[in-house]
């Protein structure tokens, strides 16, 4: 009487293949889902994480996230000098992890592996937004730069913090305008160094340079921004 | 040891990366001279400085906003589904169609505009240019050119350098055609600086940019000699690289590096291009693109004679004889004539 019903049931054989095929997506869908895999804990080193990831736990993609969302957002703020651009930049850097991590092949750690998505994600931003940047950049050395910027210091009214701290900001402003007015290179390498505290090895393997020039255009980097800095303060 | 070796390890001193000995002999020099120390106490404070910024830390939601951006589906299914009623969003057929139409029509009289700008004489503004920029000495050259063509000439990194001309499709140029040499120059693999210099002066190659209140001047930058160089070595001409998105193609690229040049102290890229840049933003200028040999940059056209002077201090320049009056802005292509 209701010939569907024995589908459901799987009481004939194009029932039956439909069952299969019904479980073969379930467990697809639990794949994606992020249902399967070992489980992680914080704790776990990158490596193991991202096997687990790979192995079906997006749960591992989630703690590398949020074990480098920090990092990963301060370098990409100190590159292209707004907070919003940072924000953009940092999240397209993770959607690419998230993408490639089947392609990372282990010989370098996970977090240069990274570093050098981060830097070439901001370098693709700076050129398509150079000129916008540049322009707001102008205007910076007017006075704040941070209006759109969610950064720590920031508040509504400037007149309430304690002057010490208002001194503090602005010379964080000149700091990062200096910094921002750093040909792209140089930038990338003092943010590295300086800010990120990253080793020469790591620069090299980040920047695919290798360590002789990160050291001669790192120093004439950081003799630029001295100079910079001198006149700004 | 001497105050500039010195200072050349002060950085890898304050970074704890010298051996014992060479930091003794460090802190034996600094113990006696005031102006190294004064130097090591710049770079401690610009090290603080630089650790001590405040780290921007994202918003707490981030990897929500990174999640969701993973699940977001891509930008084109987006628009199938609004065009097919997805999301809340109805949108019927025909309408659907009519944007699409609409999008055409827009795009075909785009098209059809740049077309019209493209003309000899569309625009007046830059015809009046060109004609100033063209001389006698421009004439010298690009005949030579044409012969060179013409007669197959064997390729050599110099006649690629005079091919970049070739490829600028502008009035100028077309007019140039027919005017006869009078001093063809020859195109050659390596000669002395005084011929690049006097070849190069005489041969700005001028563009204007159709539809652009711009002009587009190109120009070499010899780098001055390093220091404790014999002076006075050949420049050479080097192979062309084509630069995307820029119509002045072919230009000027690193021949293959020597790989312990690669690895001496002193470094062997030269950062002239990184200086120019930094200096171009200081004029209020962009840096439209660059790469290992050249840039192509935009300053406001009273910034003009600045980046000349700018220029002048990396190296010497090849001034071409133009005046920016009338224009906003001027698009500089510039290239380094490296030294071998």
């Amino acid at each position: 009487m209701y010939p569907q019903a024995g589908l459901l049931y799987g009481k004939s054989i194009r029932g039956r293949r439909f069952l299969l095929l019904f479980a073969v997506l379930s467990c697809l869908r639990g794949r994606n889902g992020g249902k399967t895999g070992p489980p992680v804990s914080e704790s776990q080193e990158d490596p193991d994480l991202i096997a687990a990831f790979l192995s079906g736990n997006e749960r591992g993609f989630d703690l590398l996230v949020l074990r480098y969302q920090d990092r990963v957002f301060n370098v990409c703020y100190r590159l292209l000098g707004d907070y919003e651009e940072s924000l953009d930049a940092a999240q397209d850097t993770f959607i690419k992890v998230f993408r490639g991590l089947k392609k990372f092949r282990g010989d370098a750690e996970f977090s240069t592996w990274l570093y050098r998505i981060a830097v070439n994600t901001c370098k693709s931003r700076l050129s398509s937004v150079q000129f916008r940047l540049s322009k707001r950049a102008l205007s910076l050395e007017g006075g704040r730069g941070t209006e759109d910027c969610g950064a720590p210091l920031e508040v509504e009214n400037g007149s309430f913090l304690p002057e010490r701290m208002l001194e503090r900001r602005e010379r964080e402003e000149a700091v990062q305008h200096a910094i921002s007015a750093l040909p792209g290179d140089w930038k990338t390498l003092v943010v590295l160094r300086d800010i990120e505290g990253l080793s020469y090895e790591e620069i090299a393997s980040v920047t695919g340079k290798n360590i002789g020039t990160v050291k001669s255009k790192l120093s004439r980097a950081r003799r630029k921004l001295r100079e910079k800095l001198k006149d700004k303060v | 040891m001497k105050c500039a070796e010195i200072r050349l390890l002060l950085e890898d001193y304050e970074d704890g990366l010298l051996d014992e000995r060479t930091a003794a002999l460090v802190e034996e020099h600094l113990a006696a001279c005031e102006a190294c120390s004064a130097e090591l106490e710049e770079i401690r404070t610009y090290k603080k400085e630089l650790l001590s910024l405040e780290r921007v830390k994202p918003p707490d939601d981030f990897l929500q906003r990174v999640r969701e951006r993973i699940e977001r589906p891509p930008g084109w299914k987006r628009f199938l589904g609004i065009l097919s009623g997805a999301g809340g969003v109805r949108m019927p057929l025909q309408l659907a169609g009519f944007a699409v139409a609409a999008i055409a029509v827009v795009f075909v009289f785009n098209v059809i505009r740049l077309d019209m700008q493209k003309r000899p004489g569309a625009l007046r503004k830059d015809a009046v240019t060109e004609k100033r920029l063209e001389g006698p000495a421009e004439n010298a050259v690009r005949p030579e050119v044409r012969e060179k063509d013409e007669a197959g000439a064997e390729a050599t990194p110099g006649a690629d350098l005079e091919k970049a001309g070739t490829e600028v499709p502008t009035e100028a140029h077309r007019k140039e055609e027919t005017v006869p040499a009078e001093e063809p120059v020859k195109a050659e693999a390596v000669f002395p600086p005084e011929e690049t210099e006097r070849k190069m002066e005489s041969a700005p190659v001028l563009q204007t940019a159709a539809g652009s209140e711009v002009l587009t001047v190109m120009l070499a930058v010899y780098p001055a000699a390093r220091e404790g160089e014999a002076g006075g070595a050949d420049f050479r001409a080097r192979k062309s690289v084509p630069v995307s998105g820029d119509r002045v193609s072919d230009l000027y690229t690193n021949d293959e590096r020597d790989e312990s040049e690669e690895m001496s102290p002193a470094g062997p890229e030269d950062d002239t291009l990184d200086a120019i840049e930094y200096g171009v933003r200081d004029l209020s200028g962009t840096v439209l693109s660059s790469d290992e040999n050249r840039m192509l940059i935009e300053v406001p056209a009273d910034r003009v004679g600045d980046l000349f002077a700018l220029l002048e201090k990396y190296g010497k320049t090849s001034k071409p004889d133009f005046d920016p009056v009338g224009l906003e802005k001027v698009r500089i292509s510039i290239m380094l004539v490296g030294r071998e």
